[in-house]
């Protein structure tokens, strides 16, 4: 047996995976048991559950591998700080401290946290990490793969070739020049939070103009040969580290959107943000085809693999799909930096001879939940648990009589995104259906877009172009085809973030259910959370939800809760 | 208002004094809690200051260091400058 755990920790987003003879066992974010959002420290808890569902323990493993070489960080951060000297005599103290004080012994850190020698802890380039997750995890054999992040040691942007000899990095744009930071900084900009409000600018973008296209040529440039620059006098990496953007950037803009504002659309203010917003994702999203073009004319594949954080921007990866050149495109449900933990754990396996892993066939790589123990106490908090023998016909039932339901089915999702596992399901076909759940559990922005699910049979009859490598993941977008009939689910520009499901999956067989029944067999499926809430994992954070948000009806496993009335 | 609030404040102090003796056994060994919670607070706030001057110290050493560095930054600008594009 060959056990190899890879792990991403300390930036945004820790998560550990485990590869055993180049099988894809288990991969854990440590945000959903930690309960703390984009948890970024050592991921304890999410390492001690991959390694309980590989029925492993830590001394079996052959090797831990780290997602990033930090002494190569360490090495970009103290000579980046001293090339800007003297502007960043503030950063400097905290930059090292940050670094020395931890990140540094990362090695350490996991050799005494799964009590094995530290001669088992390997590093890997953070591109590479991310380039392998995307390739390794994709149906290719080969092809060219986009990595496109913030920053890893020094590469921001990075193009690799797959085929059957390997993974090979053909080149590389190195930091500062990020287009992830670009976005960041625009998402500061515009009142959210770093890391996390991204995807609120891809949704506010679609309400906007690009009447900000010239200011945002000043900010981002690119070349015919798909580099880029930024306008690096724009951004304050060193004296504003927590926003990214300068004075410089305010005086071409105007002044920047308070985080404490209520978003009005409605208001020549806000319009002008999202006119922003929408020229800010059209500036990456033209930077991102001229990459992919270049991959497309470096490799001359037909298949393209994206990861890293930006490869998370599904409005991009539509136009990514028409636009550079590829027959197909792909992306993991981890394209962030939790990703760069399955990626280095299968770079780990393969160097020790295992067979690459399987084309990843669903994003459910997570702790399971068991429906009977927590009956138990739900009876106790005074609720009705009963068991039900057909799930999906129960909750397609409980849509059908468009109740809010939520839905917590075996194995929690790998990624950012709720596909099925861990969601809040409701119908697709009514508007107020949205409004009511954002009213009793999601509490989000006015502007920001519910997600569909439909069966991979009929995705085409609904959704331009149906079914594609991407969609089972959610990471893509598509037009809807009658945003009539789908209200809920269709976004101003009238495209959806569409996720596909197979017959035999449990939301295909809710969705069969449905279509039986003859409704419209689309619904809405958003990530079952609270607002500033990681997704839930366990049966215990379920039950916690169900009693603190206003779902009409949860299914843990084979239990059905309901509130007495 | 303040006398209202002074007078809560007195009744909290006293059901948690009779607490803290029916808790630990008698009048003595709650005034032996009560020393030792004294001890571990002083002990904190020791730790606390000692923490806020080693960041402080280090900030200072940080600062130094950096402007000891900064020549090597001046040649590293000369001879190796910045480039963006594909590397």
């Amino acid at each position: 047996m060959t056990a190899v755990l890879g792990v991403s920790a300390h930036y945004h987003d820790a998560a550990a995976a485990l590869v055993i003879d180049g099988r894809i066992v288990a991969a854990q974010h440590e945000e959903r048991l930690s309960r703390i959002k984009n948890d970024a420290s050592l991921p304890k808890r999410a390492m001690d559950a991959v390694l309980r569902l590989g029925g492993i323990s830590a001394g079996d493993l052959d090797a831990v591998v780290f997602y990033e070489n930090p002494y190569a960080k360490l090495e970009r951060v103290l000579v980046g700080t001293l090339r800007a000297f003297p502007r960043a005599l503030r950063q400097f103290p905290r930059a090292l401290g940050s670094q020395l004080g931890g990140k540094i012994w990362v090695m350490d850190a996991l050799a005494d946290a799964l009590s094995i020698p530290r001669a088992r802890i390997e590093l890997v380039r953070h591109h590479q990490a991310h380039a392998a997750s995307a390739v390794y995890c994709s149906p290719f054999e080969r092809a060219a793969v986009m990595v496109v992040d913030a920053v890893g040691e020094e590469a921001c942007t990075s193009l690799w070739h797959a085929d059957a000899e390997g993974l090979r990095e053909l080149t590389h744009i190195d930091y500062p020049h990020s287009l992830g930071l670009f976005y960041a900084a625009i998402t500061a900009y515009l009142g959210f939070e770093v890391n996390d409000g991204e995807y609120k600018v891809m949704g506010l973008a679609a309400y906007g103009k690009p009447a900000r296209r010239e200011e945002m040529a000043r900010l981002l440039k690119v070349a015919s040969d798909g580099s880029y620059e930024l306008g690096l006098d724009y951004f304050d990496r060193f004296t504003r580290t927590e926003l990214g953007y300068g004075q410089k950037l305010i005086g071409l803009l105007g002044p920047a959107r308070s985080p404490f504002e209520r978003w009005d659309l409605t208001t020549e203010r806000d319009r002008a943000y999202a006119d922003i917003a929408r020229s800010a994702q059209d500036a990456l999203e033209d930077a991102l085809i001229a990459i992919a073009t270049e991959a497309k004319r470096r490799t001359g594949e037909d298949a393209l693999c994206l990861a890293g954080g930006v490869a998370l921007n599904a409005v991009a990866n539509r136009r990514i799909a028409r636009e550079a050149g590829f027959a197909n495109v792909f992306v993991q449900p981890a394209a962030g930096d939790a990703g760069g933990a399955l990626g280095a754990a299968i770079l780990g396996a393969l160097t020790r001879g295992s067979p690459r892993p399987a084309p990843l066939a669903g994003a459910d790589l997570g702790v399971a939940v068991a429906g009977a123990p927590i009956a138990t106490h739900a009876r106790a908090l005074g609720l009705i648990a009963l068991p039900v023998v057909d799930v999906a016909s129960a909750i397609a039932d409980a849509i059908a009589a468009r109740e809010i339901v939520a839905c917590v089915q075996g194995r929690c999702e790998w990624g950012p995104r709720a596909l099925g596992f861990r969601s809040i399901l409701a119908r697709a076909d009514d508007v107020e259906m949205r409004e009511r759940l954002n009213r009793a559990v999601k509490k989000r922005e006015p502007f920001r877009p519910f997600a569909p699910v439909v069966l991979e049979s009929d995705a085409a009859a609904w959704f331009a172009g149906g079914a594609n490598a991407m969609t089972p993941f959610m990471t893509t977008v598509a037009e809807v085809l009658k945003p009539e009939a789908l209200p809920a689910v269709t976004h101003v520009d009238g495209t959806a973030r569409v996720q596909t499901v197979g017959p035999s999956t449990q939301l295909g067989a809710v969705l069969g259910h449905l279509k039986q029944r003859g409704d419209i067999p689309v619904i809405l499926n958003t990530s079952l959370n609270g607002p500033g809430e990681p997704m839930v994992a366990t049966a215990t954070d379920a039950l916690s939800f169900f009693v603190r948000h206003g779902v009409d009806r949860m299914f843990i496993d084979d239990v059905m809760l309901t509130r007495p009335a | 208002m303040f006398a209202r609030v002074l007078e809560d404040e007195r009744r909290h102090e006293l059901y948690t004094r009779e607490l803290l003796v029916r808790l630990s056994g008698g009048e003595a060994a709650a005034a032996r809690a009560l020393r030792a919670s004294v001890r571990w607070e002083l002990k904190r706030t020791w730790l606390r200051h000692g923490r806020a001057l080693s960041n402080h110290l280090f900030t200072a050493t940080m600062w130094l260091l950096y402007l000891v560095i900064a020549p090597f930054a001046l040649v590293m600008r000369a001879r190796a400058p910045r480039a963006s594009g594909w590397r």
